[in-house]
């Protein structure tokens, strides 16, 4: 799995590219570009009973259905009422399989350049479940950036 | 690496599709004439029709090995229709074919996978030329083909001389250049129709049977794709002598392939119809009606007309298919025809006459040696003419398989009627039937979406209610239509095991009848693609484990010394029931416990076990009876399979079985997957939707009707019968829905003959409902283990959880 990751990572670190940013309790975070569907306010959300907690439920979605995890549960977080702001991040793997994200507020899309990533720290304690993929680092702070199908499909 | 170039998949599918279907049918013909012990004609040319198309769409898709069996088979049946020898040794000959059709078979399931080699058939294929060598010298007495191999190869069968043109480039440039008698031409392709290399292998595969001599240009057109790079810009260039028609009949075979643009006429040979003896043939002048315009090609429609019924065809001008001036020639002249039938010249001479814009037909000199009647040489004739109407004409719309060319849904008969007959069948894509079959799902959503819109309650809409009503009786129409196209009778799936018993049957020297009841009964497409697998594993235990070892144990127990299988099928509410019965030895439930016992498979004391679930043990993975592994089962993986086949398809399994009267297996399987009835259910926030299908009835619970067991579980007592509860909140973990058994709603629902009664607080209504599989994501979680069988979405947008009664109540 390592051996993936270090791919991965060579691939986005080398050469960049768009990552949308988002914030849960203030941390930024950033999804890539290229996984993302659309960006969509709060739906009433089908409960399916018998999923993990961080799964909230299906969505409708134009007649497809989506499920929908919160990141906040996922991340151990509690939960807060739903806003205005918040949102639900669609996004798309292989091509077909979508799942919904519920983030507090989604900021803004920012071109990560090459030098400004950096690698997580490899160590054994700190990133045991691997969700962050990369940090980003530039004048406006520090940025980390999701691994979306860690996110979305590890049990 | 991939087995076909990018650009090929679409014909991949319909080549695979084909070709299954043509070996199926050739599958059913052997079947039917080695019970009846002989080979009409009419199924010898039927068989030779199917060999000969698997040859020719194989070659295309360059798929050789297959191609060079088909035709080792054609030879040996080629054969067996001229020479009509004495077969005595029928069964060799049907073994032959057979493990030749389920090579052809194996063969195309690994054309499926990418990576796969090509198999080599050159054993097989050995034992077919060996045996029709052996058919041809007129040694069909000798013993079985195993000892007809050492027999000499040399006799002098043409099937076998003949190497396999199927594409062997090296032995055509071989091939010295016929001289004066060869003619050239020059073919062009589409613009845009892409790997013209291969378009011109098909070409030269048409005409490849009516050449003696064939060189082309480029000539490495099957191994070297850039040569059709070349072909687009020069042309791909044919000599070619004729071997026994003429040298427009080759062009006009060229001409008609698939995507060829222009066939140009660079060299005529040596005039091949100069040297068809004319005394023998009867010439006829044809003038065309006035002002109908090219004349060169109605002259060819004519000369299409009456080609296959031709024996010698030849005509002046002779170039009118690429030669436009030829008009006016034909305008000023008449268009000459030669031709000899032996269908008779009035025969042909109607033909003619009847194709459209021929405004006269004169006979200018009568063939000597042609009878004037047709009737008394027709039938004397007849092989002939269907030997041409088998090589010529149906090469040239064999190796293209096209949608509309669909030979296995012709019956032999109909093959033999003048071919006026409509084509009332088409297939389709079964990828477009999914797009429709969801379409109209969505449209069933919408109806509800707008009938039942939230904006309209409280209106009085008189007129609205009218149109409303008028729109749902239609979408139901056209619901119950698309799902009728998808329905495909089930009697594919049952035929299949007449092959399976009849080679079971050899290979365990058991004599059983196959009895088929209910075949006709219907079931959806996607169900029937995940029923072949369990029906023959069915069967092969029944056939295996089921019928008695011998006659005389069956003769012992006082049963007919033949067994009997009988596969029926049926179809009652809602549900198709297959079932697969044998009338053999049956089981033994203790056995089974003994067994499992042994395995440690049980889960629960011994005694508890009914006799149902001892018997249900069958089912389990890694069980089998059989203390031998034999050929046919015994690894106990079978069952299993079955098992997990029919619940993908949301299907059950049961066992019934009577020790010394046999055993059934009974599947059930929905009737469709994707449109149910359902009831809808609130429980707290959440909807749910129950299959009516399930559900026996509805009611308000009264006080004295519950009761409590030792460990305190809820029974409930309806007409003296008492069911288990389940409070649907309790099992799904629910928030904010009522627990007053009395404030909600009871609903007794039933499957598999088990009832039980489910709390809801309280129906919502009755809607059919669409249903949806769940995201891949939640598919992680086993909520099909949780009794959630898919979603569904309703008029108003939201989302219910379809509820798979049969999954809760096996729980309690």
């Amino acid at each position: 799995m390592s051996n993936i990751t270090k791919e991965e990572n060579k691939d986005f670190g080398s050469a960049g590219g768009e990552v949308l940013l988002f914030t849960i309790d203030d941390v930024v975070y950033g999804i890539e570009i290229k996984y993302i569907n659309e960006i969509i306010g709060i739906e009433q959300i089908t409960v399916v009973p018998k999923v993990p907690d961080y799964i909230k439920g299906i969505i409708n979605l134009r007649g497809k259905t989506v499920p929908i995890i919160s990141v906040r549960k996922r991340f151990g977080k509690e939960e807060i009422p739903y806003d205005e702001r918040t949102c639900i991040i669609v996004l798309e793997f292989d091509g077909s399989n979508q799942a919904g994200i519920i983030v507090d507020r989604v900021r803004e899309v920012t071109q990560a350049k090459p030098e400004e990533i950096c690698v997580t720290p490899a160590n054994k304690n700190v990133n045991t479940n691997h969700y962050i993929k990369n940090i980003i680092e530039n004048a406006e702070g520090i940025k980390l950036l999701l691994n979306c199908e860690k996110l979305v499909m590890e049990q | 690496m991939a087995r076909f170039e990018a650009g090929m998949e679409s014909m991949v599918d319909m080549y695979i599709f084909e070709t299954t279907s043509l070996l199926e049918q050739l599958d059913q013909i052997l079947m039917k004439t080695e019970n009846e012990n002989s080979f009409g004609e009419e199924e010898i040319n039927e068989i030779f029709r199917i060999m000969h198309t698997i040859k020719g769409s194989s070659a295309m898709m360059g798929l050789d090995n297959m191609s060079h069996l088909a035709h080792a088979i054609e030879d040996m049946f080629y054969i067996v229709r001229e020479d009509n020898p004495v077969i005595s040794d029928m069964r060799s000959l049907y073994d032959l074919v057979f493990t030749a059709s389920d090579l052809l078979k194996a063969e195309i399931d690994l054309v499926q996978d990418e990576d796969s080699e090509p198999t080599d058939f050159s054993e097989q294929m050995n034992k077919i030329k060996n045996f029709a060598a052996m058919l041809k010298s007129g040694e069909a007495s000798a013993p079985a083909a195993p000892a007809a191999s050492d027999a000499p190869a040399q006799s002098p069968a043409p099937a076998v001389e003949k190497p396999a043109p199927a594409a062997d480039p090296g032995e055509m440039i071989t091939v010295t250049m016929g001289g004066d008698n060869s003619t050239t031409v020059k073919v062009t392709f589409e613009d845009d129709c892409k790997m013209e290399n291969l378009r011109a292998l098909l070409v030269i595969n048409n005409i490849r049977n009516e050449c003696s001599m064939l060189k082309f240009e480029p000539e490495d057109i099957e191994d070297n794709s850039d040569t059709a790079k070349v072909i687009v810009e020069n042309g791909f260039i044919i000599h070619f002598t004729p071997a026994q028609t003429t040298s427009e009949d080759i062009i006009s075979l060229i001409g008609s392939t698939m995507n060829v643009k222009n066939c140009e006429v660079l060299s005529m040979g040596g005039e091949k119809t100069a040297e068809v003896p004319a005394y023998t043939l009867t010439t006829a002048k044809v003038e065309f009606a006035e002002d109908c315009k090219m004349e060169n090609l109605r002259a060819l429609l004519v000369v299409n007309n009456i080609r296959e019924e031709c024996d010698e065809l030849a005509f002046v001008p002779s170039d009118i298919e690429t030669n436009q001036s030829t008009a006016q020639t034909i305008r000023d002249n008449g268009f000459i025809v030669h031709f000899k039938s032996g269908y008779g010249d009035d025969a042909i001479l109607k033909i003619i006459g009847e194709t459209a814009n021929v405004a006269s037909v004169t006979v200018l000199k009568t063939g000597s040696d042609t009878p004037p009647a047709a009737a008394p040489t027709q039938k004397a004739e007849a092989p002939k003419t269907e030997e041409k109407a088998a090589t010529a004409p149906k090469a040239e719309t064999a190796p293209a398989p096209k949608p509309e060319s669909k030979p296995a849904e012709k019956k032999p008969a109909e093959n033999k009627a003048s071919g006026g007959a409509k084509q009332s069948l088409i297939s389709v894509n079964l990828y477009k039937l999914d797009q429709l079959l969801d379409m109209v799902g969505e449209i069933v959503i919408t109806e509800a979406m707008v009938t039942s819109n939230p904006d309209l309650k409280g209106l009085r809409l008189d007129n609205f209610q009218k149109a409303a009503r008028q729109l749902r009786k239609l979408n139901s129409e056209l619901q119950d239509i698309v799902m009728s196209i998808r329905m495909v009778p089930i009697s594919g799936a049952f035929n299949k095991m007449t092959r399976i018993v009849r080679d079971m049957k050899v290979k365990l020297n058991k004599d059983v009848d196959l009895i088929f009841e209910g075949e006709e009964t219907e079931v959806d497409k996607s169900i029937i693609d995940n029923l072949n697998d369990p029906l023959m594993h069915m069967v092969r235990n029944s056939m295996d484990h089921g019928i008695e070892e011998t006659a005389e144990d069956r003769i012992a127990a006082g049963k007919n010394p033949k067994g009997k299988i009988t596969l029926s099928a049926y179809s009652s509410s809602g549900e198709v029931v297959i079932v697969v019965a044998d009338d053999g030895m049956g089981m033994n439930p203790e056995k089974l416990l003994d067994k499992a016992e042994r395995n440690g498979i049980l889960t629960k004391p011994r005694t508890e076990y009914t006799e149902k679930e001892a018997l249900g043990l069958i089912m389990l993975p890694g069980f089998s009876t059989n203390e031998t592994v034999t050929e046919y089962s015994g690894r106990g993986v079978g069952m299993d399979v079955v098992r997990q086949n029919i619940e993908k398809c949301g299907g059950t399994v049961s066992v019934e079985s009577k020790l010394g009267e046999g055993t059934s297996f009974i599947i059930k399987i929905p009737l469709s997957l994707s449109i149910v009835d359902g009831m809808e259910v609130s429980v707290g926030s959440s909807i749910f939707t129950i299959p009516i299908s399930y559900i026996k009835e509805s009611f308000k619970l009264r006080p004295n009707q519950i009761l409590r067991d030792t460990d305190g579980r809820e029974m409930v007592m309806i007409r003296g019968e008492c069911y288990p509860l389940i409070r649907l909140y309790e099992l799904y973990d629910l928030d904010g829905a009522e627990t007053d058994l009395y404030s909600g709603i009871i609903i007794l629902v039933e499957s598999d003959g088990k009832c039980a009664c489910l709390l809801a607080d309280e129906l919502i209504g009755e809607q059919q409902v669409v249903v949806k599989p769940f995201p891949p994501l939640l598919n992680n979680f086993n909520v099909k283990q949780n009794g959630m069988s898919g979603c569904s979405i309703l008029g108003d947008g939201s989302i219910t959880i379809i509820l798979d009664i049969s999954n809760i109540i096996s729980d309690f």
